[in-house]
């Protein structure tokens, strides 16, 4: 009877009840919203993050991310990228070479970071063919190929087949030199096919540098990413007694998680605003509800209604009114999630600009959305006991009553 | 009393409403009101009482504080030989509900309920099963003459057929007493008549303990016995028939 009676109460004034129940349900519907949108940009981020850093693990000489200089050596590593490769839970194994000097022609020079990488491996890593502007991603057509920027290219004045050459620093911090031929352009983007990036094959960089059967680096990518830690943990106590240092991706970009983190905090922060407006207008308009239904109340008592189930009617009001709104509130979410799915934000057409984010360049992130049914599920949980507790006021108000003084109400 | 505050037996060697030396005062800032000033009563089972008065001569009050709607400042009220005065407010619900029919003088319905459902909504209450309800409440609301109005909402029906309703819901728990307060103040004098003359038949029928608050003179006119009150005091109390 008592759900009856709070069912029907609803619909007594129908128009407080849909102003009611849109703010709820809008609010909701925002929120869900906001939760996928603001959880795909953190995807879109760690995936562009771990194709930048090369993995989800990066293996060094102990010490190299501090001091990113050639005395730091993976040693023997053909042997440790098969040991990874067996290791469960990894999906790919890419060992590189890094340098740093410049990509010269015979008018000028360029500053850059020079990959010494295996190409086929680096596939698994990130897609450079997508970024390719122009030529070829390691071809096979050159001897000593090169695949750089075009930004760079256009300050160096090359293009496909040119020769440039790259000087660097070998192992013992001589210069060494090397003379390569343009096989590929790509295009300043989101990974590693950043301007002020070259790559070069593997075993020419690892023979021009003096690395023997080393490398600067092992990138190492999951089946899971969400298992890095545990992986991490796992290879640090063998590699440990090796000399090598084993890092997660956001232990080398802790900046990352510091801003994802951030975002987060001011998303929850927006969300407990929007929730408290809400919440003190729902206050408000059942306390107006409670108060035009004074006499009403009284004659309940009377009858002989406990003050708990006087409280408890409000109470299932309010519930029922909830359960609706957030039923249209989740149709909400689900369609402005499914709209975000196919059509998404263009980041880079939004901001006017690129992106960069720790150093790391951003600019082309589509946001879509995406469900993340633990934050969805605490999220509606909370909004559902917040807009719960917005009544239980107005149901003390009620539970308050005295009969006698209630019934003359309105006499 | 049982334990679920149902009086089983009313009567016993006591009157089944005693009222002693009760006071109520009301406090509207620093003015004192005093509503009633040391009422002494005793009500029988079986009863057809009205207590009548002036507005302000404090019979809604007295009503309210019989009714455990209310709270004496001062003084006992016994209902079937169990103090009711120092009940809290749930304790006083539960006693209201098991023991005490009410019928006011307006919007005595719950106006979200049919006729039916504000009829049956007391033994809902009481836990009453389904199939005793629906034969306690369709025998009463045919024998006030609603067949047919069952499930008109309170806006539906007129004062009167209100009113009727009231009266099923206060006798369908099968209380002890039934306190109306004002009952015809809102209806014309046809309507007022034979609301009397149904409560008068349920009186005589079901042996159920009426008192009236009220200065219609038709309702007067009908108790078999009349309490007056004047400025919180009973002044008069006069049982028909008697010398």
């Amino acid at each position: 009877m008592i759900v009856r009676i709070a069912w029907r109460n609803l619909w007594r004034n129908k128009s407080r009840t849909a102003i009611i129940l849109s703010a709820i349900a809008f609010s909701y519907g925002l929120m869900l919203m906001m939760f996928g949108i603001a959880d795909d940009s953190y995807r879109e981020m760690e995936d562009g993050i771990v194709e930048a850093v090369g993995g989800h693990l990066l293996i060094h000489g102990d010490g190299y991310w501090d001091f990113p200089t050639g005395g730091y050596v993976v040693d023997d590593v053909e042997a440790r990228h098969a040991e990874l490769e067996q290791t469960p839970g990894v999906e790919a194994v890419a060992h590189r070479i890094i340098g740093y000097g410049l990509l010269g022609t015979a008018a000028t020079s360029e500053g850059a970071q020079i990959l010494g990488i295996n190409p086929d491996d680096e596939r698994a890593f990130f897609n450079i063919e997508d970024k390719i502007v122009e030529g070829a991603y390691f071809g096979g057509e050159r001897d000593n190929p090169i695949v750089m920027g075009v930004d760079d290219a256009q300050t160096l004045g090359v293009g496909i087949g040119d020769r440039v050459v790259v000087t660097a620093s070998d192992i013992d911090g001589d210069v060494a030199r090397g003379l390569f031929y343009v096989d590929g352009l790509v295009r300043g983007a989101a990974g590693q096919a950043a301007e002020g990036r070259a790559y070069v094959e593997f075993d020419t960089l690892q023979r021009m540098l003096g690395y023997g059967n080393g490398a600067t680096q092992i990138g190492v990518r999951l089946v899971d990413g969400d298992d890095r830690h545990q992986v991490a943990h796992t290879l640090r106590a063998d590699y440990e007694e090796l000399g090598l240092e084993v890092l997660t991706w956001d232990e080398a970009v802790p900046e990352f998680v510091g801003l994802i983190e951030m975002d987060e905090a001011f998303t929850y922060i927006y969300v407990l605003i929007i929730m408290i407006i809400v919440i003190l207008g729902i206050t408000n308009t059942f306390l107006m509800a409670v108060m035009e239904r004074v006499r009403e109340i009284g004659l309940l008592s009377a009858l002989g209604l406990t003050p708990q189930r006087i409280g408890a009617l409000i109470m299932v009001e309010t519930v029922l009114l909830t359960l609706i709104s957030m039923t249209i509130g989740l149709g909400i979410g689900l369609a402005g999630h499914f709209y975000m799915i196919n059509v998404g934000i263009d980041l880079a057409a939004v901001a006017g600009m690129e992106i960069e984010v720790a150093g790391l360049e951003l600019g082309d992130m589509v946001i879509h959305s995406y469900i993340d049914l633990g934050r969805w599920i605490v999220g509606s949980v909370a909004i559902f006991l917040f807009v719960c507790a917005s009544a239980l006021y107005p149901a003390w108000k009620a539970t308050r009553l005295a009969p006698a003084e209630a019934m003359r109400f309105y006499e | 009393m049982t334990d679920d505050m149902k009086i089983e037996d009313p009567a016993g060697d006591r009157a089944l409403i005693e009222v002693r030396d009760v006071h109520r005062i009301f406090h509207d800032g620093a003015v004192e009101v005093h509503a009633l000033r040391g009422v002494d009563l005793d009500v029988e089972a079986g009863e057809f009482s009205v207590l009548a008065g002036p507005s302000g001569s404090g019979k809604t009050t007295l009503l309210n504080v019989i009714g455990c709607l209310d709270r004496p400042t001062k003084g006992t009220v016994h209902i079937g030989g169990i103090e009711v005065s120092d009940f809290d407010r749930k304790k006083a619900a539960e006693f209201r509900l098991r023991n005490i029919g009410f019928v006011f003088q307006a919007y005595n319905l719950i106006p979200v309920l049919s006729a039916y459902e504000n009829a049956e909504f007391v033994m809902l209450l009481e836990g009453i099963d389904r199939e005793e309800r629906k034969k306690t409440v369709e025998g009463l609301l045919s024998e006030v003459g609603l067949e047919g109005m069952f499930d008109r909402r309170p806006h539906e029906l007129s004062g009167g057929q209100q009113q009727r309703v009231a009266v099923v819901r206060a006798l369908a728990g099968h209380p002890m007493v039934v306190l109306a307060d004002e009952p015809t103040a809102n209806l014309d004098s046809k309507a007022s008549e034979d609301l009397l003359d149904l409560m008068y038949g349920l009186n005589q029928e079901h042996d159920v303990t009426f008192l009236f608050s009220s200065h219609d003179p038709a309702v007067i006119e009908r108790c078999s016995r009349v309490i007056r009150l004047d400025s919180g005091e009973v002044v008069a109390d006069e049982r028909k028939g008697e010398e």
